[in-house]
């Protein structure tokens, strides 16, 4: 049975992004996985919401690609996910937790406790332990997630889950992570918001969106400034980015301080809200310190960001590759030396129960 | 690692549900499949059967036309060994005159001579079926209940006495049932006179007085 598992090709891993479709195929099994197929596809048009020819384009690439099945795990969109946490009775007490952080989650949102999904996960005991039991609680209404699944299915997609990005992220980033003692952190910048994913004990003990912090603000900001298009912009952020200032033999600046200076107030927001979020990890878990920052998604192809974030934070910054996640097939090498697919991975790695 | 999936409960039961009831197809399918797979092997294999059962009659069949040909062939020599047998049983069945003329010659004397024997077999066998003498089964023990015969003799005695004695002879042998001086009379013989006589003797009759 082992050895038919470890033949046999995972659901399709789908990060719906803002501005791109990322798809990846594993093959293996927990420990050993291996990429069978990846893309990423340009949306039509750009926002949140995916649209019918998104998915209609989508599935005419996955053939190509070398995709098999018709199997997706799906990540719900930020704007669509409820996550918070909450400090419920003890476990041993019996007290129907599920149904407590139900009603809790309800009342909060003033919703029906029947119109939306949720799942819980116990955090790890902080070191201050009260008498409570420390849940996170992920929810998604049932009308936003029947939008998701009928845009999908109606193509004939069979959407297996519909995952929480920050355990896709940490699936995905499990290799890096093996034997780690204290908190890891994992910032994924996308095109409309940036995410933070804290891990402490393989768990998820903390998740942020940070909306408008994606490239997109960063985008604008460049072509507005030296009126470039969407490629040109793509260019300097993915070539130049936060490269040091180079001047000429006479001491004056040359134009790439001008690109750095575009890119830097924006970062610098980036690391004014790491810093709140790591203080409060560092606070509620006093013995754990944060140990590594990874870097990915689309702005980790930021030159010299990982840097800036390191000496800016205190905390190293390392922007791992698919390489270092799974074993690539020989297809896709370019996609591998990247962390663009990270999302797409970690919910690649999806196991039904 | 912790699973989510907010996929809303009713679409997953809805999952769930289809997904059941595909592999109930599959598996009525792979059932039905492997019950006709069976069925024809087993219609394969029963067929051979009959094939054998078929062959087995034929060779039956076979067997019993061959049969039925000697028992023919062997009735045809049944028919033979009946044809012989009830002829040997007729032979047998015949009695040995040469014994009772062994018998007459016996009984003559000096003074008897005999002219003819004649033996004609009565016309009523059944009148005549009663028998006690020992010496009449000793010579006609074939033909005692069956038949009775006659036997008429006649010829030339010297003397009237001597015609008596003779038949007293033949009485006294308790061959015949019955033995019956039919006449005398004298006739010249040879340069003098005898007395010629007739004689009937039932042979197989019940034994009655002398006349």
């Amino acid at each position: 049975m082992r050895w038919l598992a470890r033949s046999r090709r995972t659901p399709i891993g789908l990060d719906v992004g803002a501005r791109s479709l990322k798809a990846v195929q594993l093959r293996g099994a927990p420990g050993a996985w291996r990429i069978e197929a990846a893309a990423a596809i340009c949306r039509t048009e750009c926002g949140p919401e995916v649209c019918s020819r998104d998915v209609q384009r989508l599935c005419d690439v996955l053939y190509r690609q070398g995709f098999t099945g018709q199997q997706v795990v799906l990540a719900v969109p930020h704007e669509k996910l409820v996550a918070e946490v909450l400090e419920l009775p003890s476990r041993g007490s019996g007290a129907p937790l599920d149904q407590i952080a139900r009603m809790e989650l309800a009342r909060t949102h003033r919703k029906d406790p029947e119109s939306f999904e949720m799942s819980l996960w116990d955090l790890p005991a902080p070191a201050r332990a009260h008498e409570t039991t420390s849940v996170m609680t992920a929810a998604c209404s049932h009308a936003d997630a029947d939008a998701i699944l009928d845009c999908f299915e109606g193509y004939g997609l069979d959407v297996l889950a519909l995952d929480v990005q920050a355990w896709a992220l940490a699936r995905a980033c499990a290799p890096l992570l093996a034997g780690s003692q204290g908190i890891e952190a994992i910032f994924d910048i996308g095109w409309t918001a940036a995410r933070l994913v804290l891990l402490h004990d393989d768990v998820v003990i903390y998740e942020r969106t940070m909306k408008d912090a994606g490239l997109q603000t960063l985008h604008q900001a460049l072509s507005g400034r030296f009126d470039l298009d969407d490629d040109a912009a793509d260019h300097v952020l993915t070539r130049i980015g936060l490269a040091p200032n180079t001047t000429d033999q006479q001491g004056h600046p040359q134009p790439l301080a001008d690109i750095s200076s575009v890119i830097t107030p924006h970062v610098d927001v980036l690391v004014r809200e790491l810093k709140m979020s790591l203080s409060y990890a560092a606070h509620r878990y006093p013995d754990a310190e944060c140990k590594r920052l990874f870097l990915v998604g689309g702005g980790s192809a930021i030159p010299k960001l990982a840097d800036y974030l390191t000496a800016a934070l205190g905390v190293p910054v390392e922007i791992p590759c698919h390489a270092d996640m799974a074993e690539c097939n020989t297809a896709v090498p370019a996609i591998c030396s990247t962390a663009l697919l990270t999302t797409a991975i970690g919910l690649a790695q999806y196991l039904e129960r | 690692m912790t699973t989510v999936n907010l996929i809303p409960t009713p679409r997953r039961d809805a999952r769930k549900r289809r997904v059941h009831t595909q592999r109930c197809l599959v598996l009525c399918v792979a059932y039905t499949v492997v019950l006709v797979a069976v069925f024809a092997a087993c219609r394969i294999t029963w067929a051979d059967a009959d094939h054998a059962v078929t062959d087995e009659l034929n060779d039956a069949a076979h067997q019993i036309a061959g049969s039925n040909r000697a028992i023919a062939a062997l009735q045809s020599q049944l028919a033979d060994a009946r044809r012989t047998l009830a002829a040997d049983q007729a032979i047998t069945q015949q009695p040995d005159w040469s014994l009772l003329l062994a018998l007459l010659a016996n009984t003559l004397s000096d003074d008897v001579v005999l002219r003819s024997c004649q033996l004609e077999p009565n016309q009523d066998p059944t009148a005549k079926n009663q028998r006690s003498s020992n010496q009449a089964q000793h010579v006609g023990a074939s033909v005692s209940g069956r038949r009775s015969y006659t036997l008429r003799v006649s010829g030339l005695g010297r003397s009237q006495a001597a015609v008596s004695q003779f038949v007293l002879r033949l009485e006294q042998t308790e061959l015949f049932g019955r033995v019956a001086l039919i006449n005398t009379v004298r006739e010249p013989f040879l340069a003098g006179q005898a007395f010629g006589f007739q004689l009937e003797c039932e042979l197989g009759a019940q034994r009655s007085s002398v006349q």
